[in-house]
This record gives C-alpha cells, structure tokens and sequence, in this order.
C-alpha cells in the first residue's frame, strides 16, 4: 500500500468549497408541509388529513377527477414510506441530515418543561425539602438505596464521621516591611522596670 | 428510618477507616457513599471496588442503576436493572425501579404497564400503586380521570410523602383542574401537621398563581433551587401560545431586572428569544432570527443548538464567509463536549450528522434520482435514449474548486471515525470483526490516522480529540483475541451498516483513483486522497461486497460496480469468490498505482518547473507507483515515457525492458506506445547522445514546503479574524513565497470581499493587484517574484523593466514596479509607474487604487517610509531608522507631512533607551527648504530623545493641521514619557533608600519631586513605606486614606490597590513591632501611644495588641512600685490585667501562652504584694 511517508505531508486546514450546502425543497416534510421537527403523531395526521381530504374529493368528484387524486394518495403513500413511522423516519434523517440540521431549533432549556421532566422535578424538589427518610420516587431517595434500612450498625459506624475535622491555619504572607519583631517577653519585665527606674531596687518583704 | 443526617457524614473518613480496619461493611459503605460523591468519577469507582469486594449482593447493583439514571445514563441503568431482574425475577423493587426510569425516560405508557402487573403479581407491594398513579398523572389529559386512580392508594403517616409527591403533580401537571383535586385530597389524605402539607399547598399556590403572582413566589425560592425551577416551569405556562412570546420576553427581561443572581432565568430568556428565532426563520425572516440566535449564543455559549441555529441561519442567508466559520464553530464546540467527557451517543450522533451533511453534500450524488448536484461526482446521460447513465468524477468541479474533494475526504472521514465510537466499548464490535490481533492494529492505525482529519477541521480540538479517539483504538486493538469463530452476532445490524458504509467509500475512493487527473494545484488534494485510500484499505471487505451484489432486488450504485469490476480485472477472481492477502493487496494497490501516474503527468505539466526538474518530480510519483504496484506494465510505460522526455536514456531501456516483461501479448495499444518510444530511443543513440542520469533527492514539496506550517497557521488565524487585512497581507505573501501564486491571488479576492471600511477595502484592492503583478512576474521570472515577496525588490524590478522592453506591460506588473520604486526612495518614478498601471488598468475597482496613487503619490510613500522606519526601530538600529527619516524630507513634495513621522522616531528612539542602554541617536543633517527649518533645528538641539519628540510633534502640530491630532497625541504620549521616566529614575532611588531604611533621606527625595510625578501610584506607596519605617504612622495613614479616597479604578493601580488591601494588616505589625521595641527600650509611655492608633484585624492580633499594652501598663506599675508609688502601681497593675483579661480565652485556643503567662506573673505580682 502506499507509504504516507514516502509522499507529501502537508497539513490543510478545514476545507472551505465554494459550493453551498443544498437545501432540499423537495424532502418528504416540505412535501407534507410540517416541521422536520414535528413529532410523529404530528405526521402521521397530517397524513391521515390529507389523504381524507383527497378520498373526499373523489368521493365528490366520482370518476372525473381520479387520476388527480389517485396522485396524491400515491404521492402521501411515498411520504409515508420515507418519514411514516419511527423506524423509517429514522433511515431517512440519516440519509438526509440536512432537513433537520438546516431547521433552526429550539433552546435545548425546553426539555425541561416536558411533563416527565417536570414530574421527576417534582420529586426533587420534595426530596429537597423533607428529610432523607422520606420515601419518594426520586433516584436521590435513600429508601431507594436502602431499600432494606440501615443496619444499626452501619448507623454507629457512621455516627462517629459527622463532626469535621478542625481547618488548619493558615498564616499569612510575610510582606517586604514586616520584619519580624522580637517581641518582648514576660521574663523582660522585673529586667527592663529596672532599666526604666534609675532608682534602686525597693523589694517588700 | 434514621436520625443521622447522611449529607453530612465525612465518607471519605469514614471509607477510609472502614478500610484499614478491614470492615466487613466496607463495600455496603463504598456503594452507599456514591449517593454523596461530589464527583461522577469518584461515585463510579465506589461502586465498581463494592462490586469488587462484594459480587453477589445486588443491592450494589440497584445503587448503580439508581446512581447511573440520576446522571442521566438511562440506558445503561436499564440494562443493570434488565440482568438484575433475570438474576431475581421475583423482587418487585427491580420492577418497580425498571417502571420508575421508564418514567423518567418519557416513556409514561410503558411504565404504568410495568407499575398495573407488579400490582398483580406483588399486591403486598402498595408503592407500584403510587407509581401507576403517577403515569397516569403524565398521560392523562384530565385530572378528572385521576381520581379511580387516587381512591385505591393507602393513606396514613408512612404513605405522605408519596401522597405529597402525587397530589403536587396532580396540581402542577394539569394547573387548569389539578389544583382543586389536590386541594380536595390534600385535607383527606395528608396531615395539617405534617411538613409537606405546606408543601403541597406551595404547589397548589404556584399553579393557581397568576404571571405577577408566581414573580412573588420566585423571591422566596433560593437561586438554583428546584422550587426556582418549578415556578419557573409554571411561568412558562402562562406563556405557551405563540402569541405570548414577546409578553414572556418583556416579563422574564423585568425578572432579570429584579434577580440579576438567577442563571435559570437567563436560560428561561434564551429559550423564549429562540422560540421567537423559530417563529421568525419560519417566516423567512433569517436576518431577525440571526440576531436573537447571536445574542443567546453571546449569554449561553454552552449550548449547542445555539451554535447549530446560527450555522443553519448563515446558510439559509447564503453567507460564503460567514458560513463556513459557523459550521467550524458547531464542530469545534462538539468537539469541545467530547474531551469535556460527552461521550454520549447522542453528542456523537449530533457530530455524525454534522459530517455526514457536508460529506453527503460534497459528494454529490446521493441517489439516482439526484442528478444535477454540483458534487465531486457527476451523473453522465446515456448515449442513446434508455440507455443507462454513468456516475464519473467531476472533473470541471474539482478544478474550480478543489476543496470540494477535501470536503468530501475529511467530512467522510470523521464521519467514519465517529460512528466507529457510536458502536460503544467492545473491541471486536468497535473494530468490525477483525480477523485477529494483528487484523485489528492495523485497523485501529488506520482509525487514528482518519481521525487527523479532525485536525484538519478543527485545528486545536480536533487535534486533542484525535489523540484521545487514537488511545481509544488502539486499546481496543490490544484487547482483541485470535478467535476461530466471530465473536459477535453475524446479524449485527450497526456493524453491518458501518461495513457497508466503508464500501461504499471505498468504491468512491476506486472511482476517482481510476478517473481523475488531478491538475497541478491539486497535488496536494491527491496526497490527502491517497491517505485516504490508505486508511479505507484494512475495512475493506470482499464478502460485504459480495453480499451486496447478491441483495435481491438491489440495483447496485454504479460505485459499487466499478469496483467489483476492478477487482475482478486485477485479481481474475469471480463473485463470490474470497481474495487472498496478495491479491486483496494487488487490487488496492493498483487504485493507489493509477492516482499517482495521473499525478506524475500532472506534476511534468507544472509550466513552473523547466523540463528535467518536471522530469524528475513526475518520476517521483512513479516511483511511488511502482512501490505500489511493482507488476503493472502501464506503470513502467509510464516510466520509459518521461524517462525519455528528460534524457534520462539508460533508465528509459531498464523501465521498457520491465515493461515487456509484464505486458500481455494481447495489449497492442500498449506494445505500440512502447515500440514508439524504443523508436526514440535508437534515432538518439545513433545521433550519439548518450543521455544523462536522474536525481534521486528530488524534493516534491520544494519549494512551498518551508512555508507551509506559516501558511496553515495563518490560515487559522483567518479563520477566526476573517476581517483582518494585516493577516491577509502576510498570507499572500506567504503564499508568493511559497510559489503557491494562484492562491495567493485568490487570498487577496477573499481580502476585498471581507476588510469592508473604506481604508481597509482600497488596501485590500491594493493586495489584490500587487498579488496579480506578483502571478504575472513569476510568468516570466519565478525566482525575481518569490524574492519580491520576501521583500527584495531590486531584482523584482530589474526582472519588470525586462519584461517591459520584451512585450507591453501589464498594469499589475507596473504597479508591482511602482512598488519596488518606492521601496528604493524613487517616489517620482514610481508616480510615472502608477500612471501607466492607472492608463492599462481596465478594471474599474483596481483603477480606482492606481488613480489615488497618482494623484498622491505623497501618500504612499510615507507608507512605504514608514514601514521601513519601523523596522529599522523595531530592530533596535536606532540610529540607522533616524538617518533614513531624515533623508525622507527631501523625496516629499510637501515634507511636512513626514514632521509626526519623524517625531515618532524619536519617541521610538526614547522608547528604546528606558534601561538606559542606549545613548540619545545621532541627528544627522537635514537637508530640506521650509518656513520651519529653524524650528526643527532647535527641536534636533534638545538634550534628550524625548525632549525631541515633544518639541517635533509640536511643530508638527502647529505646521501641518492634516496630522496635528496625531502630533498633538504624539506631543502627550511625549510628554507622559518623559514624567515616567523621572518617575521611574525616582523609583530606583527610592527603592534604594527604603532597602538601606534611610527613610529621611528618602521622605526628602520624594518631597523635593514635582507634584505630577509624586503623584505617581508606585511612587506614593513607597512614601507610605518610608512613613511606615520613620514610625510616623498617622501621617501614613492619612495618605493611605487620601488614595484610597482619590480612587484607584485604573488598571495600573493594581499594584497600588493590593497594597492598599494590606495596608491595615502590614500597619499593624509595623505598629506592633515598633511599640516591642520601644518596650525592649523600657519607653512604656512610647509604646503605648505607637498603639493608640492601632486596630487589630483578628481576635489573634487583638489578643497580642493587649499583650503590649498590658506589658507597657505592667512595666509601669512596676517602674511606680519600685518608686514607692504603691497605690499608682497597683492601678497600673490592674489596668494591665483588664487589658488582657477579655482575651484569655482566645490566647489559650490559640496557643499565645505569653499572654496567659504575662497575665499570671502580673496577678501573683498584685497578690504577693496585696498591701501595697
């Protein structure tokens, strides 16, 4: 095989090509006439609408206008096989990712807001406020992860590990003028009263 | 359950003894304490050493699904609760966790199945009731269709706190109807007593409250908390119609407003201001949209969508520039969620799709139905109608754009690479099945080498990722067993999907090895293709393309079909049919063998190079060919081929006699080609030329391989400031430099099209002409351009005027001539070179240039003049820089003009002597005519550079109004330099002073400065220190407190600032220090009067500052005792014991025991002497 160091290693930045990114008019949600982010109960009735729409039209119209609606059935029946359910929708983002990568989203913050969300929510915000031995369904819950209790033994065990240890002292930085003092020590007392007091010594018995 | 508050055991303590005292409850301690780690790590490895320590206890493994789940690992929660229920079917705790995380996952219909048949099965086990209860909660639209639910839950003390978490969903969840339900409940079920009774009461609150209402109840909420975040949650309700999006936006700004300590209302605005970019890219409103994008962007950097919104918007906009810059953004971020331990596969599925757009893009053709994509590939009509068409490369299209193929080549690449990850841990899975151990390196190499192309994306991360994706590979290779059979499932349906995928990149990668020649710019496209096929070669799988050819009903894409046709040529093996090594090897080698001749031929056509050196970088390439494929006849006829063109006789023979050697007897076009070139050959040898022998160090990079590393990074430093005209400069010549002119002209387009101001847009069009001049020169003399682009002009300029007496000149070529005028001191003749550039030019946007230039020819030489002034400084050759400002004057047509340019050499030259290393330039005469020779005369005078510059700026300002702002601001910078550079002779002096602690010496020289320059910060904290050192504290605190009052904001107070921070803590001491010593000198009177102004900043330093009054008072009741003054001594005795007596406490916890011991030796002293 060919031997990379044999030819020219230069390193290239991030390729630039004067072309643009293609967007597709024509993919099976602008067909459809909904979002790329439509959810599928969203697409599959809007499917459901417009074929209802198209068979009502025939039904109307009887054999005159066939052809037309035998199209558009033939057209949503397409549409269908490429975003109908889960699985086939999941085929053609891959093989389109543009449709979706090219739809201005919304914020990722919205997710919070979904019901499921909101009610695991709920539960944190309870097992915030009440004690540790409060069953709720929260995945913090400590009768969760005890489901059989603390053993008292475990318990004594731990009594023992609740006060924190003393904070060392920290000393602070010597600065360019604080020189150390030689600080003046009790034992100087009787020595520097004598200094002081040109007089002599007047001991009381 | 437990009084003991666990939040606030030490658990590493506790780990830690549990450990070395061999506990039999230490693994029950390690997985429990993963409920409290701070860290995911730290929580991770608890539990893996509790799996360790105990296997066979379960309850290790639901503390790791519950610990899994909490941080968002649903799946791999799910899957530890799915063996754990094999292991014990019959627990209803597994079922019921399976149904919560369900819930959790938004998969409300499945958990309340799971929840109605663990009622069935484990009726005793009344908490699947509550979880029902709460799936229904979920689903239901009406909270009316609760209540059968509710009725049959059990009630009492142990059951409130699910009652509470119920009966606040009930509310919350459904705020229409769900607040009088729970209300309704609330008094039957719950106890009033009971604490989360007012909690409930909170959410029923929150849910009936209105927006102004729920703004109250925000207040009381902490930041960050989950009650902030669920009346957050019911403030978004108010706003759920579309309509309301500009009230939500007012109401959440006037939140903001009020509670600027609160992040979750940023997100809250963020997420509203995106909402409205929906609406408004829905609208075709792009503009708007980008705006609000940008701004969320600006305040939640970490978001991706935001990032992925504004790339998405700038290509809807059709923004060239700006585009590409955002889709680099995207990645980077990705990339930057990677190595911060997003490994989840949904970040890797987003960065997928992100490559897989632009690869799929690049490429062109996606389907057949896709016809007229401008791509690297091009779909060709049949000749005759109904006969099928043809995919081929797009040869028109990578020409005129070769970084279309490079798209295609990285974003495929790291495409690849990155859904290699998503196939998650398992060696053999991860690496397709390797045959064995050896099979698997090898993968694992060519994985790592593809992930380069995050590099190239991606400069800096994509590097770090790629490293790090490496390890990943390559531990995965060492993991891998010589196995008989596959390890893994055969019907694997992700695996099978990536190996397709590889095939049909390869079959890509066969198509353009066999059809495309690249041109001569695209040689280094062809390497990048070539590494490419390199890393593609060991997933290369005969058996996948085989089962592709046998898919029923599966028209194969036309790809697909050239390469199984390749094979089939090269190796003689049927469908079906497995290949050896060797003729697996032949069959890609021959790929790589057929690009490098195409690029061979390319290379010989490089009109750059003369014959024999084409000669000899083609052969190169042949070289490498042969390397590749040493048996392929077409290779060595290739050989003989270019052999010949450079006279390279003997080799020629050797090359034709190999190729008879290979050749079938059947290729007759080829046996033709040969017997032509032996034709040659022999009319030379009769002719008696004898020919000469190749050089094997041919260097296929030179000459732009030097520059290369400078051109890439300029390339990334242009992809980050598009709009920097200095980098577009420095990139063109770069590239002149590197030879690389065609680039280096478009470069120069991209600065016209990107540096907008007026200024900027005429030296951009400058750039581009000069760029254009630089491609004809090298036309005509390739060695004269690179060395003008170096910055030689002179042979530039003979090389032009050559040109010239040959054939009429070009503008560009003029302008380049101009230039090299002015870079010689020859304005006038470079006046005349721009006027003939200006008459030639026919573009209007390059004439406009070119006619600027000639009506002020003035202007672009001071340009010039000052480029070269500034690098004869720059090289610190002071005096060189002011002899040639000085001969500038007399080349001007108005030299006034050059009078703040010569000021700025002096400060320039000033600037350079502020060590003092250099002495004050030599002024050379000026020769020049003006009403203000006499002014600059004096100004030359001047003792000093500074004082130069001062007085030349202020003639300039005075003589020339054009520049008299930019004089007069050089007049003030002067000016400020020359009060620093006292301050600065004052500083040294000082700091010289206060190390030799002559602080009087050193007061009286900052007292005898001028007042600007005492005023000096630096210079006004080392008068505090010389106060400080003279013990004349007040005054010195008075002048801390006069700076600190004047204000300290600037940047260059800092220093000050800090000092002033310490200024209390160091006066302290300094106080303390001096008063010891008054004391140590037996002046108590001194001392105590040192201490009056002192103020302690701790009960430590509080305590020493009574030990010193103490002693002072002690040392004078004893100076009074030994007086006879009994009663004064007792009183000063006794005061020093009040001094002292508050702070015994303090002294024995901190250990001072000189003051307890003080205290004691003065109260046996009162005692002892109790009559006195």
């Amino acid at each position: 095989m060919v031997d990379s160091s044999a030819g020219i290693s230069r390193t290239r930045n991030r390729p630039r090509a004067k072309v643009f990114l293609r967007i597709d008019l024509e993919n099976a949600y602008a067909r459809l006439g909904v979002s790329p982010l439509a959810s599928a109960e969203e697409i599959a009735a809007r499917i459901t609408e417009l074929r209802g729409k198209a068979m009502k039209v025939a039904r109307a119209k009887a054999q005159r206008t066939f052809g037309d609606v035998e199209e558009e059935i033939h057209r949503l029946d397409q549409i269908h096989d490429d975003i109908g359910d889960e699985n086939k929708r999941r085929i053609y983002d891959e093989q389109h990712p543009q449709n979706i990568l090219l739809t201005v989203q919304p914020s990722l913050a919205e997710q919070v807001w979904q019901r499921h969300r909101k009610a695991a929510s709920i539960s944190e915000w309870l097992c915030e406020n009440l004690s540790e031995d409060a069953f709720l369904p929260s995945l913090r819950c400590l009768r969760l992860w005890n489901p059989n209790g603390l053993a008292g033994e475990l318990l004594s065990v731990l009594s023992s590990f609740t006060d924190g240890e003393p904070i060392a002292a920290v000393e602070d930085n010597a600065h360019p003028m604080d020189e150390p003092a030689i600080p003046v020590s009790p034992d100087d007392l009787e020595r520097l009263s004598e200094e002081s007091c040109q007089c002599p010594t007047t001991t009381r018995s | 359950m437990t009084a003991l508050r666990l939040r606030e055991v030490d658990w590493t303590a506790a780990l830690e003894s549990a450990q070395r005292e061999g506990s039999p409850l230490l693994a029950n301690l390690l997985s429990l304490s993963a409920l409290y780690a701070s860290e995911f790590d730290i929580a991770r490895s608890r539990l893996s050493a509790a799996r360790r320590a105990d296997p066979f206890n379960p309850l290790h493994e639901v503390r790791r699904a519950l610990f899994f789940a909490r941080f968002g690992e649903l799946a791999t929660a799910v899957a530890i609760l799915d063996r754990l229920k094999d292991l014990i079917p019959t627990s209803p705790l597994i079922e019921y966790l399976r149904g919560l995380l369900a819930l959790r996952a938004g998969r409300a219909e499945q958990a309340r199945r799971i929840a109605t048949e663990l009622e069935a099965s484990h009726p005793e086990f009344l908490y699947a009731g509550f979880l029902r209860a709460e799936a229904q909660t979920v689903l239901a639209t009406k909270p009316s269709a609760l209540k059968k639910h509710l009725g049959t839950l059990p009630s009492g003390p142990a059951w409130d706190s699910l009652w509470a978490d119920l009966l606040a969903k009930v509310a919350l969840l459904h705020p229409l109807d769900g607040p009088a339900l729970a209300r309704e409940y609330l008094g039957k079920k719950i106890s009033p007593d009971a604490a989360m009774h007012g909690l409930v009461l909170s959410a029923i609150a929150w849910a009936l409250a209105s927006a102004e209402e729920l703004a109250g109840h925000l207040a009381k909420e902490a930041p960050g908390s989950r009650g902030e975040s669920l009346v957050l949650a019911c403030l978004v309700e108010r706003f759920e119609r579309p309509e309301d999006t500009e009230v939500a936006v007012k109401t959440i700004v006037t939140l903001r407003r009020l509670h600027p300590d609160r992040p979750a209302l940023r997100r809250l605005h963020n997420a509203f201001l995106t909402r409205r970019a929906v609406v408004l890219a829905s609208q075709g409103s792009h503009e708007q949209a980008l705006r609000l994008v940008e701004r969320c962007l600006s305040e939640q950097p970490q978001d991706f969508i935001h990032h992925q919104n504004r790339a998405a918007l700038f290509t809807l906009l059709r923004d060239q520039g700006c585009y590409h810059a955002a889709w680099a953004e995207l990645n980077r971020h990705q990339y930057r969620l990677v190595l911060l331990g997003a490994c989840d596969p949904l970040t890797f599925g987003q960065i997928v799709k992100t490559h897989r757009l632009f690869a799929r893009q690049a490429r062109g053709i996606t389907s057949a139905a896709e016809r007229s994509g401008r791509g690297v590939f091009r779909y060709v009509e049949g000749n005759e109608p109904g006969e099928p068409g043809w995919v081929a490369v797009n040869h028109d299209e990578i020409t005129a754009d070769p970084d279309l193929l490079r798209q295609w080549i990285h974003h495929g690449r790291a495409e690849l690479v990155f859904r290699h990850y998503l196939l998650g841990d398992k060696p053999y899975r991860l690496l397709l099945g390797p045959g064995d151990r050896d099979d698997a390196h090898e993968r694992a190499e060519a994985l790592a080498a593809s992930a380069e192309s995050l590099a190239s994306l991606i400069p800096e991360e994509g590097t770090e990722l790629a490293r790090l994706l490496a390890g990943r590979w390559r531990s995965a290779a060492a993991r891998v067993r010589t196995s008989y059979a596959p390890a893994e499932p055969a019907d694997d349906l992700d695996v099978e999907q990536l190996k397709r995928a590889h095939l049909e990149v390869f079959a890509d990668l066969c198509l353009i090895c066999l059809q495309w020649r690249p041109e001569p710019g695209e040689l280094y496209v062809a390497e990048e293709l070539l590494e490419f096929v390199r890393t593609e070669t060991p997933f290369f799988d005969k058996g996948v393309l085989d089962r592709v050819e046998r898919q029923a009903g599966y028209e194969m894409p036309i790809p697909l079909r050239v390469l199984a046709g390749h094979i089939k040529r090269v190796t003689a093996t049927e469908q079906g049919r497995p290949l050896t090594p060797e003729l697996r090897a032949a069959a890609i080698n021959a790929l790589a063998a057929s690009l490098l001749i195409h690029m061979a031929s390319s290379a010989y056509e490089d009109s750059r190079l003369g014959s024999r050196d084409s000669v000899n970088r083609a052969m190169a390439y042949v070289d490498r060919a042969r390397e590749c494929n040493p048996a392929d006849p077409e290779v060595e006829l290739a050989a003989a081929r270019f052999l010949v063109v450079g006279e390279f006789f003997e080799e020629a023979h050797i090359a034709l006699e190999r190729f008879h050697r290979l050749v079938k007897r059947d290729d007759q076009d080829s046996l033709l080609a040969a017997g032509k070139i032996e034709e040659i050959l022999r009319e030379r040898r009769k002719e008696g030329e004898t020919g000469t022998r190749r050089r094997r160090d041919v260097d296929l990079e030179a000459p732009d391989a030097i520059h290369g590393a400078g051109i890439s990074e300029l390339e990334r430093d242009l992809d980050r400031s598009p709009g920097s005209l200095c980098l577009y400069e420095k990139m063109v010549l770069e590239l002149a430099m590197a030879a690389r002119f065609d680039e280096a002209v478009q470069w120069s387009d991209r600065a016209v099209a990107h540096c907008l101001s007026r200024a900027e847009q005429m030296s951009a069009r400058a750039l581009a002409i000069e760029a254009l001049g630089i491609k004809t020169l090298a036309q005509g003399n390739p060695q004269a351009a690179r060395l003008y682009a170096v910055g030689a002009h002179q042979p530039a300029r003979k090389a032009i005027e050559g040109l010239s007496e040959e054939r009429p000149p070009e503008y560009s070529l003029l302008y380049l001539l101009g230039r090299c005028q002015l870079a010689a001191g020859a304005p006038d003749q470079a006046h005349k070179s721009f006027g003939r550039a200006a008459e030639l030019c026919t573009r209007q946007s390059h004439r406009t240039v070119l006619r600027i230039l000639t009506e002020d020819i003035d202007n672009a030489y001071l340009a010039v003049a000052r480029s070269a002034v500034n690098t004869a400084l720059q090289e610190r050759s002071v005096d060189e820089a002011v002899q040639e400002a000085a001969a500038v004057f007399a080349r001007l047509k108005e030299p006034t003009a050059w009078l703040v340019d010569f000021a700025r050499v002096f400060y320039g030259a000033a600037l350079a002597s502020v060590d003092g290393a250099r002495p004050t330039a030599i002024v050379p005469p000026v020769p020049i005519d003006a009403p203000w020779q006499e002014h600059l005369a004096s100004a030359l005078a001047s003792r000093s550079d500074v004082e130069r510059a001062f007085a030349i700026a202020t003639l300039a300002a005075e003589a020339h109004p054009p520049s008299a702002r930019q004089a007069r601001a050089l007049a003030d910078r002067a000016k400020t330099l020359k009060r620093q550079l006292a301050a600065g002779e004052a500083l040294s002096s000082a700091a010289r002073l206060l190390r030799e602690r002559r602080f009087d010496e050193m007061l009286a020289l900052l007292d005898g400065l001028e007042s600007a320059i005492a005023a000096e910060p630096r210079l006004l904290r080392l008068r505090v220190l010389a106060l400080l050192g003279a013990d004349r504290f007040d005054a010195a605190d008075t002048l801390v407190a006069q700076a600190a009052y004047g204000g300290s904001g600037s940047s260059e107070m800092s220093e000050v600032n800090e000092f002033l921070r310490d200024y209390p803590t160091l006066a302290f001491r300094q106080r303390l220090a001096v008063a010891h010593r008054l004391l140590r000198e037996a002046k108590p009177e001194e001392a105590t009067s040192v201490l009056r102004g002192a103020s302690p900043l701790d009960p430590r330093n509080a305590a020493e500052l009574a030990y010193c009054r103490a002693f002072a008072a002690a040392l004078e009741g004893y100076r009074l005792r030994r007086q006879g003054r009994d009663a004064a001594a007792r009183a000063s005795l006794l005061a020093a014991l009040e001094q002292i007596e508050p702070h015994l406490g303090q002294a024995e916890k901190n250990d001072q025991k000189h003051i307890t011991e003080l205290y004691n030796r003065i109260e046996s002293e009162v005692e002892s002497h109790g009559g006195f």
